[in-house]
């Protein structure tokens, strides 16, 4: 596990943290934006399917035309309850270096956020990891949390190895 | 002796074009470093020693001829830097050039013939007779020069060694270099397929001329970029072969063993070129130390090599007679069928086209996904209603099928030049072994899949050197058994059902089976009591390190790398089979599917996901009976059929789709892989159907027992099983279980990796 430790701790100061179109949405009450030049598109909800020995937010994989992507649920990989997925659900397509998808509860709007609107991430103590987090955008009396989705999806990777590493000690 | 093959004659367009060219040449005043300057003059000048008969009157083509050989002898000596007086020669040039032009425009031959001495005199000529003839042209007088004198043709081999300089690429011309090592790549398989073809008859002038031709465009392009090692060895064993061809030196087993030698040079230098240009560094490139062979080619093409042993000499003094014979044949008989099939050979290169496999992968994905689209279509309720739309529907159908297969044809390659590679490894391996072996070689039209072949061919030369190796014996043990001397090897590859068979035959000693199976119950492999078939005992030799510790005399060696063979077979999809009988010989037949890109698999569904067996590895299916599972320290359990024992692998548990089910109340796949054979239980059987492999890609690449994915008919994901992986899970599983203590639903993995993940993210959020 200390490999996640160390892979986590060296924070990079992020060069992303200027102002453009952020896709925004919503998850269990709280917003969220992601730079829109990383969205490929959005869709509804599709039949996932399972995939074994993964962790419980990494929902499974869905045939985007063709090509089998994964998809993670993004509530469960903040660590946020669970949630019936709705008409409202949705899977927002991202690429970070492949396709992958993340399941929010709603899609809202593409806002335009100035660089001077975006606050570096405050201090939160320990108990909130906010290496996702590019800043946070002040849009009319609210804030919206940006996301740095690249770091959100790799650290997950990191975790899948080092889990694989548990694993293996297992055996 | 004229030699007609080389004779090709040019219009008289060319000849205009080949002047007009070396008058450019000459403006820009060659010095003797611009050899790549120098090459194209070169060209030019062959083009100008086969002028066309219209071009001018006989006598004036005659010498036009000459001088143009003598002009292209100094430059090629200006190339090689043996030229007698360089400066001299190179202040001819204008003059030569006027005195092409003086023949070509007036018929005027005096100013040539003035000149051809003169440069024949640069050249270091003057006396001696040439080394080289170029062709005549048919019809032509025969010139005063073109009388060999081999006696003279020595060269001064002794009095100065070759002194190899140091290589530095210049990666301007980096696009040339490339092109010139896959290039020249191919023309080394052609080489050494030539060669053995040399080998085996040295006097088919045809097969000598096959190898002149790629060895002379090496050289060629070689002087060109100004690789000078590769030009030199490449000349000097072109200089033998034209000396062979005008049947001045006979090739003796010698001479060809020299040509392998300069071969293994040759292909060292484009190496080391080929990896000196994925990481260029300004360094010299490091180049094989050729001086010594430089000095046994020239020696060779002075005729004075020496035989290295008794047995070879004697074979050379016998085909050193049949030459004699050759000029009493018509020289022009072989000729016209060999350049027949230069024409062919020319068109069917003319007629194919690189492609970027990248983009044939892109286009076999898309077509797959239009055979998907297209089932979805089909199977829609709305189509079957309408006739019309049905019949249309129906067509589009079979045009969609027509494209897959055309689409997957295009990956496939035939598996002839991988098999002509071995020819050189059995010769090799069976010289060095004291074994006389002949490789027979059938089905080299047979086709694979391009990746399939990439990755086969590792194993394939595994698999030959130890027939040739350890499966012949010595010719003394041979003649004892009373089985002629020379050992046999065979590769085959045929068609059978839909999976491709690679077979390897040979005729040696054959598989001892008590001694394996001796071997297998001192390793642990097997026990004692196992009934096991021939083909289990066999398979022994593929358990890794089998036979590298103890020595067993009459195997030894046989097993090494034997598992890597397996592994990268059933990578491929692939089986090995492997027959055997003592003293007759051994087989080894490789069985793999057509194409690596659609699988024939069997559908399942284990919970409400579906999943899918790769039919190749299914054995059989069974509800299976209360009496038939056992129970093995009330964790593991076993199915009992026929009295073989299998592992029961919950596949709904193991994957946390299901809890625990009752084998008996659902169904058990039996599948095997990799000799291990188990148990798979699944809810139900949908149906057997082809699909199209998708990886699941790098996030998922640790996941253990699913090889990839496939998208079915319904557009769903199902995952792909893999059964070896399975079962190492399942063990692992069944491990952590037993850990943990009570074994409770069988949703014991999902938990673990649960608990993992909350320990991370804890760790995450602290971090």
């Amino acid at each position: 596990m200390s490999t996640t430790l160390q892979a986590v701790q060296p924070r990079k100061i992020s060069q992303n943290t200027k102002g453009g179109k952020y896709l925004t949405f919503s998850l269990a009450g709280e917003e969220y934006g992601v730079e829109i030049l990383k969205v490929r598109e959005i869709i509804g909800l599709m039949d996932i399917t399972a995939v074994p020995q993964m962790p419980h937010y990494m929902k499974g994989v869905i045939n985007l035309r063709g090509k089998v992507i994964p998809v993670v649920d993004l509530r469960l990989k903040f660590g946020m309850p669970a949630a019936e997925y709705t008409e409202q659900t949705c899977t927002i397509v991202v690429d970070v270096g492949n396709l992958m998808g993340i399941i929010v509860d709603t899609v809202q709007e593409v806002l335009d956020i100035d660089a001077a609107q975006i606050d570096p991430p405050p201090p939160l103590g320990v108990a909130v990891d906010t290496s996702f987090i590019l800043g946070m955008g002040k849009v009319k009396e609210q804030v919206k949390i940006l996301l740095d989705i690249d770091q959100v999806l790799t650290a997950e990777e990191l975790a899948m190895l080092s889990e694989m590493e548990g694993q293996k000690d297992g055996d | 002796m004229t030699n007609q093959l080389r004779n090709q004659n040019y219009t008289v367009d060319q000849v205009r074009a080949a002047l007009s060219q070396f008058s450019d040449h000459c403006a820009q005043r060659p010095d003797q470093n611009h050899l790549g300057l120098l090459a194209q003059m070169h060209s030019c000048c062959e083009i100008l020693q086969a002028p066309p008969d219209d071009v001018a009157e006989p006598e004036a083509r005659a010498a036009l001829a000459r001088l143009a050989r003598a002009v292209g002898t100094f430059v090629e000596k200006v190339i090689l830097d043996e030229a007698a007086d360089i400066a001299t020669g190179l202040a001819l040039f204008p003059s030569a050039l006027a005195a092409f032009g003086a023949i070509l425009d007036q018929n005027q031959t005096t100013a040539a013939d003035e000149l051809e001495p003169k440069f024949r005199r640069c050249a270091g000529l003057d006396s001696a007779a040439p080394r080289k003839i170029a062709p005549a042209a048919p019809g032509m007088a025969p010139p005063p020069v073109a009388k060999p004198a081999p006696v003279a043709a020595q060269p001064k081999a002794e009095d100065d060694a070759y002194v190899s300089e140091p290589l530095i690429l210049d990666m301007d011309e980096r696009e040339h270099l490339t092109g010139f090592v896959d290039e020249a790549r191919e023309h080394m398989d052609a080489i050494e397929a030539a060669l053995l073809d040399v080998e085996r008859d040295p006097t088919d002038l045809s097969k000598i001329n096959e190898l002149f031709r790629p060895i002379h465009t090496i050289k060629g392009i070689a002087g060109f970029l100004n690789l000078r090692d590769i030009n030199r060895t490449a000349h000097e064993v072109e200089t033998i072969l034209d000396l062979a061809r005008r049947a001045e030196l006979n090739i003796t087993p010698t001479t060809v063993d020299l040509f392998f030698a300069a071969c293994d040079a040759l292909k060292q230098q484009i190496a080391s070129i080929a990896g000196y240009l994925g990481t260029p560094d300004g360094k010299p490139v490091p180049q094989p130390e050729i001086t010594g062979l430089i000095g046994r080619l020239r020696l060779a093409a002075a005729g004075q090599l020496v035989e290295s042993d008794g047995r070879q000499s004697a074979k050379g003094a016998a085909s050193s007679d049949e030459p004699a014979a050759a000029p009493a044949t018509p020289g022009a008989a072989p000729h016209p069928e060999s350049a027949a099939q230069s024409e062919s050979a020319k068109q069917s290169a003319d007629a194919s086209l690189r492609i970027d496999t990248a983009k044939l992968d892109q286009l076999i994905d898309w077509v797959g996904e239009l055979v998907i689209a297209q089932t979805m279509v089909n199977l829609n309720q709305v189509v079957r209603t309408d006739e019309g739309l049905t019949r249309n529907v129906t067509h589009v159908a079979k045009i969609v099928r027509e494209i897959q297969e055309c689409a997957m044809s295009m990956r496939m390659v035939p598996i002839g030049p991988t098999f002509q590679k071995m020819k050189r490894l059995v010769r090799d391996v069976g010289r060095k072994a004291g074994k006389d072996v002949e490789l027979r070689i059938d089905g080299e039209e047979t086709e694979l899949d391009k990746t399939v072949i990439q990755q086969i061919s590792d194993p394939l030369v595994h698999m030959v050197r130890n027939s040739v190796d350890h499966g012949i014996e010595p010719p003394e043990d041979r003649r004892k058994v009373g089985k002629s001397e020379q050992g046999t090897v065979a590769l085959d590859a045929y068609h059978q059902g839909d999976s491709i068979v690679i077979e390897i035959r040979d005729d040696g000693r054959g598989l001892n089976r008590a001694k394996l199976l001796a071997k297998g119950i001192e390793r642990g492999l097997v026990s004692a009591n196992d009934q096991l078939t021939d083909q289990q005992v066999y398979s022994l030799i593929m358990e890794a390190g089998f036979s590298t510790a103890e020595k067993i005399t009459d195997i030894s060696g046989r097993g090494v790398g034997m598992d890597v063979v397996r592994r990268n077979v059933e990578q491929l999809r692939g089986k090995i089979e492997i027959q055997s009988e003592e003293g007759k010989g051994t087989t080894f037949l490789i069985r793999l599917p057509l194409t690596l890109a659609i699988i024939d698999g069997m559908l399942v569904r284990v919970g409400s996901e579906r999943l899918i067996i790769p039919t190749i590895m299914i054995e059989r299916s069974l509800r299976p009976t209360p009496d038939q599972i056992h129970l093995v320290q009330r964790h593991g359990e076993m199915l009992m059929v026929r009295g073989e024992l299998y592992p029961i692998v919950g596949l709904g548990p193991l994957f946390g789709y299901t809890d625990h089910v009752n084998p008996c109340e659902s169904l058990v796949v039996i599948c095997q892989c990799e000799g291990q054979k188990m148990g798979l239980v699944v809810d139900e059987l949908i149906g057997q159907q082809q699909v199209v492999i998708k990886t699941l890609g790098e996030r998922f690449k640790q996941i253990r027992g699913v090889s990839g994915a496939a998208i079915l008919g319904d557009g769903r994901v199902g995952l792909i099983l893999e059964p070896t992986g399975l079962l190492r899970l399942h063990n692992s599983h069944q491990a952590g279980a037993a850990k943990g203590g009570a074994r409770s639903g069988g949703n014991d993995g999902v938990r673990l990796i649960s608990s993992l993940a909350a320990n991370e993210e804890q760790l995450s959020t602290v971090g």
